[in-house]
Protein backbone atom coordinates (compact mmCIF):
# COMPACT_ATOMS: atom_id res chain seq x y z
CA UNK A 1 0.00 0.00 0.00
CA UNK A 2 1.34 3.17 -0.62
CA UNK A 3 0.42 6.48 0.89
CA UNK A 4 -0.97 9.62 -1.17
CA UNK A 5 1.42 12.30 -1.56
CA UNK A 6 0.07 15.46 -0.05
CA UNK A 7 0.44 18.61 -2.02
CA UNK A 8 2.10 20.55 0.05
CA UNK A 9 4.74 17.55 0.99
CA UNK A 10 5.46 17.38 -2.95
CA UNK A 11 6.18 21.83 -2.44
CA UNK A 12 8.63 20.94 0.56
CA UNK A 13 10.19 17.99 -1.52
CA UNK A 14 11.15 20.21 -4.00
CA UNK A 15 11.91 23.01 -2.49
CA UNK A 16 14.06 21.25 -0.89
CA UNK A 17 15.84 19.45 -4.39
CA UNK A 18 16.34 23.70 -5.05
CA UNK A 19 18.01 24.43 -2.08
CA UNK A 20 21.69 24.00 -3.31
CA UNK A 21 20.96 24.21 -7.12
CA UNK A 22 18.86 25.49 -9.93
CA UNK A 23 17.47 22.51 -11.89
CA UNK A 24 15.24 22.58 -14.83
CA UNK A 25 12.25 20.54 -14.99
CA UNK A 26 13.56 17.02 -16.44
CA UNK A 27 16.34 17.06 -13.58
CA UNK A 28 13.98 18.05 -10.96
CA UNK A 29 11.69 14.93 -11.86
CA UNK A 30 14.74 12.70 -11.78
CA UNK A 31 15.39 13.87 -8.54
CA UNK A 32 12.75 13.58 -7.08
CA UNK A 33 11.80 9.91 -8.81
CA UNK A 34 15.02 8.72 -7.34
CA UNK A 35 13.46 8.53 -3.75
CA UNK A 36 9.54 8.73 -4.37
CA UNK A 37 6.92 7.14 -6.63
CA UNK A 38 5.82 10.03 -8.24
CA UNK A 39 4.42 9.77 -11.80
CA UNK A 40 6.54 12.48 -14.18
CA UNK A 41 3.18 14.43 -14.59
CA UNK A 42 2.69 15.56 -10.97
CA UNK A 43 5.60 17.70 -10.88
CA UNK A 44 4.64 20.27 -13.40
CA UNK A 45 1.84 21.77 -11.17
CA UNK A 46 3.91 22.01 -8.25
CA UNK A 47 6.95 23.85 -9.77
CA UNK A 48 4.14 26.43 -11.51
CA UNK A 49 2.40 26.31 -8.05
CA UNK A 50 5.67 27.59 -6.26
CA UNK A 51 6.53 29.79 -9.22
CA UNK A 52 3.34 31.41 -9.04
CA UNK A 53 3.37 32.02 -5.19
CA UNK A 54 6.97 33.47 -5.17
CA UNK A 55 8.55 30.29 -3.44
CA UNK A 56 10.66 29.59 -7.16
CA UNK A 57 11.82 31.97 -10.01
CA UNK A 58 12.59 30.95 -13.28
CA UNK A 59 15.37 32.02 -15.83
CA UNK A 60 16.15 30.60 -19.46
CA UNK A 61 19.25 29.66 -20.26
CA UNK A 62 20.71 28.35 -23.65
CA UNK A 63 22.44 25.08 -24.18
CA UNK A 64 23.53 23.19 -26.98
CA UNK A 65 21.62 25.97 -29.15
CA UNK A 66 18.19 25.03 -27.48
CA UNK A 67 16.36 27.12 -24.26
CA UNK A 68 16.08 24.97 -21.31
CA UNK A 69 13.65 26.76 -17.70
CA UNK A 70 15.81 26.92 -14.74
CA UNK A 71 13.55 26.95 -11.34
CA UNK A 72 15.43 28.59 -8.27
CA UNK A 73 14.51 28.73 -5.01
CA UNK A 74 13.49 32.58 -3.71
CA UNK A 75 13.82 33.63 -0.53
CA UNK A 76 10.65 33.40 0.34
CA UNK A 77 10.93 29.67 -1.07
CA UNK A 78 13.86 29.07 1.75
CA UNK A 79 11.49 30.46 4.21
CA UNK A 80 8.36 28.39 3.17
CA UNK A 81 11.11 25.16 3.00
CA UNK A 82 12.17 25.75 6.71
CA UNK A 83 8.52 25.96 8.02
CA UNK A 84 8.26 22.97 6.16
CA UNK A 85 10.79 20.81 7.55
CA UNK A 86 9.21 22.23 11.02
CA UNK A 87 6.06 21.01 10.59
CA UNK A 88 7.13 17.53 8.90
CA UNK A 89 8.74 16.56 12.16
CA UNK A 90 6.06 17.07 14.60
CA UNK A 91 3.69 15.52 11.84
CA UNK A 92 6.41 12.49 11.39
CA UNK A 93 6.58 12.23 15.46
CA UNK A 94 2.31 12.40 15.81
CA UNK A 95 2.16 9.65 12.80
CA UNK A 96 4.76 7.25 14.77
CA UNK A 97 3.41 7.73 18.08
CA UNK A 98 0.31 6.58 16.46
CA UNK A 99 1.64 3.79 14.71
CA UNK A 100 4.41 2.89 17.31
CA UNK A 101 2.50 3.04 20.80
CA UNK A 102 4.80 0.83 22.39
CA UNK A 103 7.61 3.22 21.23
CA UNK A 104 10.73 3.94 19.61
CA UNK A 105 10.10 3.84 15.15
CA UNK A 106 11.41 1.75 13.03
CA UNK A 107 14.35 4.11 12.29
CA UNK B 1 2.87 8.30 -30.13
CA UNK B 2 5.05 10.56 -31.64
CA UNK B 3 6.63 13.76 -29.71
CA UNK B 4 4.79 15.72 -31.76
CA UNK B 5 1.67 13.46 -31.98
CA UNK B 6 1.64 14.11 -27.61
CA UNK B 7 2.60 18.03 -27.78
CA UNK B 8 -0.25 18.78 -30.14
CA UNK B 9 -2.75 16.54 -28.04
CA UNK B 10 -1.51 18.11 -25.08
CA UNK B 11 -1.82 21.84 -26.43
CA UNK B 12 -5.66 20.40 -27.70
CA UNK B 13 -6.23 18.92 -24.05
CA UNK B 14 -5.53 22.19 -22.69
CA UNK B 15 -7.31 24.86 -25.08
CA UNK B 16 -9.52 26.17 -21.29
CA UNK B 17 -6.71 26.88 -19.83
CA UNK B 18 -5.64 30.74 -19.84
CA UNK B 19 -3.27 31.78 -22.90
CA UNK B 20 -0.27 32.01 -20.06
CA UNK B 21 -1.05 28.88 -18.65
CA UNK B 22 -1.23 26.75 -21.39
CA UNK B 23 2.09 28.23 -22.84
CA UNK B 24 3.90 27.69 -19.83
CA UNK B 25 2.61 24.50 -19.51
CA UNK B 26 3.46 23.65 -23.36
CA UNK B 27 6.99 25.24 -22.73
CA UNK B 28 7.55 22.74 -19.89
CA UNK B 29 6.63 19.77 -21.68
CA UNK B 30 8.26 20.25 -24.91
CA UNK B 31 11.22 20.43 -23.11
CA UNK B 32 10.80 18.04 -20.98
CA UNK B 33 10.92 15.36 -23.86
CA UNK B 34 13.94 17.54 -25.40
CA UNK B 35 15.67 16.71 -22.44
CA UNK B 36 14.42 12.77 -21.90
CA UNK B 37 17.19 10.63 -22.68
CA UNK B 38 15.05 7.77 -23.76
CA UNK B 39 11.78 9.79 -25.17
CA UNK B 40 10.12 6.41 -26.25
CA UNK B 41 10.54 5.70 -22.06
CA UNK B 42 9.60 9.25 -21.18
CA UNK B 43 6.68 9.11 -23.44
CA UNK B 44 5.65 5.93 -21.65
CA UNK B 45 5.82 7.27 -18.43
CA UNK B 46 4.34 10.16 -18.35
CA UNK B 47 0.72 8.59 -19.87
CA UNK B 48 -1.81 9.89 -22.26
CA UNK B 49 -1.91 13.38 -23.23
CA UNK B 50 -4.88 13.74 -21.47
CA UNK B 51 -3.86 12.48 -18.14
CA UNK B 52 -1.10 15.02 -18.04
CA UNK B 53 -3.85 18.10 -18.98
CA UNK B 54 -5.95 16.45 -16.17
CA UNK B 55 -2.94 17.27 -13.59
CA UNK B 56 -2.35 20.74 -14.98
CA UNK B 57 -6.41 21.22 -15.29
CA UNK B 58 -7.39 20.21 -11.88
CA UNK B 59 -4.64 22.50 -10.48
CA UNK B 60 -5.20 25.84 -12.76
CA UNK B 61 -8.40 24.69 -14.69
CA UNK B 62 -10.85 26.57 -12.17
CA UNK B 63 -9.68 29.80 -12.53
CA UNK B 64 -11.49 31.45 -15.29
CA UNK B 65 -10.26 32.45 -18.18
CA UNK B 66 -12.96 35.11 -19.83
CA UNK B 67 -15.53 36.63 -17.42
CA UNK B 68 -17.10 33.62 -15.95
CA UNK B 69 -21.05 33.04 -16.87
CA UNK B 70 -22.18 33.41 -13.36
CA UNK B 71 -26.00 33.77 -12.33
CA UNK B 72 -26.17 37.58 -10.85
CA UNK B 73 -23.69 39.75 -11.10
CA UNK B 74 -20.90 38.30 -10.12
CA UNK B 75 -17.73 39.94 -8.37
CA UNK B 76 -16.58 42.97 -11.07
CA UNK B 77 -13.46 43.40 -9.07
CA UNK B 78 -12.63 39.52 -8.76
CA UNK B 79 -13.51 39.00 -12.48
CA UNK B 80 -11.44 42.32 -13.48
CA UNK B 81 -8.18 41.09 -11.48
CA UNK B 82 -8.63 37.61 -13.09
CA UNK B 83 -8.03 39.58 -16.75
CA UNK B 84 -4.65 39.57 -17.76
CA UNK B 85 -3.20 42.90 -18.70
CA UNK B 86 -3.67 43.06 -21.99
CA UNK B 87 -7.55 42.63 -21.67
CA UNK B 88 -7.55 45.22 -18.36
CA UNK B 89 -5.93 47.74 -21.06
CA UNK B 90 -8.26 47.41 -23.90
CA UNK B 91 -11.58 47.35 -21.07
CA UNK B 92 -10.47 50.60 -19.89
CA UNK B 93 -10.01 52.19 -23.33
CA UNK B 94 -13.11 51.20 -24.50
CA UNK B 95 -15.25 52.80 -21.67
CA UNK B 96 -13.20 55.74 -22.53
CA UNK B 97 -14.02 55.57 -26.08
CA UNK B 98 -18.05 55.05 -25.18
CA UNK B 99 -17.50 57.95 -22.53
CA UNK B 100 -16.36 60.43 -24.83
CA UNK B 101 -18.90 59.62 -27.34
CA UNK B 102 -21.69 59.51 -24.83
CA UNK B 103 -20.90 62.56 -23.64
CA UNK B 104 -22.72 65.10 -25.61
CA UNK B 105 -25.93 63.15 -25.89
CA UNK B 106 -25.89 63.10 -22.10
CA UNK B 107 -24.93 67.29 -22.10
CA UNK B 108 -27.70 67.59 -24.49
CA UNK B 109 -30.31 65.46 -22.82
CA UNK B 110 -29.45 66.90 -19.24
CA UNK B 111 -29.58 70.64 -20.79
CA UNK B 112 -32.61 70.10 -22.92
CA UNK B 113 -34.35 69.06 -19.60
CA UNK B 114 -33.27 71.15 -17.58
CA UNK B 115 -34.04 73.68 -20.13
CA UNK B 116 -37.45 72.74 -20.55
CA UNK B 117 -38.33 73.04 -17.17
CA UNK B 118 -37.22 76.25 -16.24
CA UNK B 119 -38.72 77.61 -19.99
CA UNK B 120 -42.35 75.86 -18.01
CA UNK B 121 -41.55 77.78 -14.89
CA UNK B 122 -41.19 80.89 -16.68
CA UNK B 123 -43.86 80.53 -18.43
CA UNK B 124 -46.32 80.66 -15.10
CA UNK B 125 -44.83 82.77 -13.35
CA UNK B 126 -44.95 85.04 -16.43
CA UNK B 127 -48.37 84.25 -16.97
CA UNK B 128 -49.62 85.16 -13.66
CA UNK B 129 -47.63 88.09 -13.35
CA UNK B 130 -49.38 89.41 -16.32
CA UNK B 131 -52.64 87.94 -14.81
CA UNK B 132 -52.03 91.23 -12.16
CA UNK B 133 -50.29 93.73 -14.74
CA UNK B 134 -54.10 93.18 -16.95
CA UNK B 135 -56.28 93.60 -13.81
CA UNK B 136 -54.83 96.69 -12.97
CA UNK B 137 -54.58 97.95 -16.11
CA UNK B 138 -58.32 96.88 -16.91
CA UNK B 139 -59.09 98.72 -13.45
CA UNK B 140 -57.34 101.37 -14.26
CA UNK B 141 -58.49 101.84 -17.86
CA UNK B 142 -62.45 101.61 -16.72
CA UNK B 143 -61.64 104.27 -14.18
CA UNK B 144 -60.16 106.26 -16.94
CA UNK B 145 -63.19 105.50 -19.08
CA UNK B 146 -65.69 106.44 -16.62
CA UNK B 147 -64.06 109.54 -15.93
CA UNK B 148 -63.80 110.27 -19.70
CA UNK B 149 -68.08 109.18 -20.15
CA UNK B 150 -68.66 112.21 -17.15
CA UNK B 151 -67.37 114.74 -18.99
CA UNK B 152 -69.66 113.71 -21.74
CA UNK B 153 -72.18 115.32 -19.84
CA UNK B 154 -70.89 118.67 -20.89
CA UNK B 155 -72.10 118.19 -24.34
CA UNK B 156 -75.81 116.76 -24.91
CA UNK B 157 -77.97 119.01 -22.86
CA UNK B 158 -81.28 116.66 -22.54
CA UNK B 159 -82.05 114.89 -19.14
CA UNK B 160 -82.24 111.48 -21.15
CA UNK B 161 -78.88 111.94 -22.10
CA UNK B 162 -77.53 113.14 -18.83
CA UNK B 163 -78.74 109.87 -16.76
CA UNK B 164 -77.14 108.00 -19.45
CA UNK B 165 -74.13 109.20 -19.52
CA UNK B 166 -73.87 109.16 -15.84
CA UNK B 167 -75.14 105.59 -15.88
CA UNK B 168 -72.71 104.42 -17.92
CA UNK B 169 -69.55 106.16 -16.29
CA UNK B 170 -71.19 104.70 -12.76
CA UNK B 171 -71.08 101.33 -14.42
CA UNK B 172 -67.18 101.72 -15.72
CA UNK B 173 -66.32 103.18 -12.60
CA UNK B 174 -68.06 99.44 -11.09
CA UNK B 175 -66.04 97.45 -13.84
CA UNK B 176 -62.68 99.28 -12.44
CA UNK B 177 -63.14 98.55 -8.82
CA UNK B 178 -63.96 94.82 -9.59
CA UNK B 179 -61.06 94.61 -11.40
CA UNK B 180 -58.97 96.69 -8.58
CA UNK B 181 -60.84 94.18 -6.40
CA UNK B 182 -59.45 91.39 -8.43
CA UNK B 183 -56.25 92.43 -8.46
CA UNK B 184 -55.70 92.64 -4.76
CA UNK B 185 -57.12 89.08 -4.02
CA UNK B 186 -54.41 87.87 -6.85
CA UNK B 187 -51.81 90.31 -4.98
CA UNK B 188 -53.64 88.98 -1.12
CA UNK B 189 -53.95 85.20 -2.01
CA UNK B 190 -51.89 83.79 -4.98
CA UNK B 191 -48.80 85.80 -4.61
CA UNK B 192 -48.06 84.34 -0.72
CA UNK B 193 -49.12 80.76 -2.30
CA UNK B 194 -46.57 80.93 -5.83
CA UNK B 195 -44.15 82.31 -3.46
CA UNK B 196 -44.21 79.10 -0.84
CA UNK B 197 -44.62 76.63 -3.75
CA UNK B 198 -41.92 77.71 -5.60
CA UNK B 199 -39.55 77.92 -2.04
CA UNK B 200 -41.04 74.66 -1.30
CA UNK B 201 -40.04 73.37 -4.50
CA UNK B 202 -36.43 74.66 -3.91
CA UNK B 203 -36.22 73.59 -0.81
CA UNK B 204 -36.88 69.94 -0.92
CA UNK B 205 -34.39 70.37 -4.56
CA UNK B 206 -31.86 71.32 -2.86
CA UNK B 207 -32.30 69.14 0.44
CA UNK B 208 -33.72 65.96 -1.18
CA UNK B 209 -30.26 64.76 -2.17
CA UNK B 210 -29.32 64.90 1.47
CA UNK B 211 -31.77 63.43 3.35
Amino acid sequence: MSYPIASTLLDAVVLSVLEHKDLYGYRITQGVRQNLDVSESTLYPVLRRLQKNGCLATYDRSSDGRNRRYYSITGLGRAMLRQYRLDWVEYRQQIEYLLFPEGGSQQ
Amino acid sequence: MSREEFLQQLEHALRTLSVDERESAMQYYRDYLNDAEDIESALHSLGSPQDVAADILREFGSVPTAPARRKGTGDFRERFSSMELGQKILLIFLIGVAAICILPVCVGAVGGLGGALIGIVICIVVVLFAAFLIFLALAFAFFLAGLATLFCILAPPTFAGSVIVVGTSLILFGLSLLCFAAFLWLCRTLLPAMVRTVANFGRRLFSGGVS
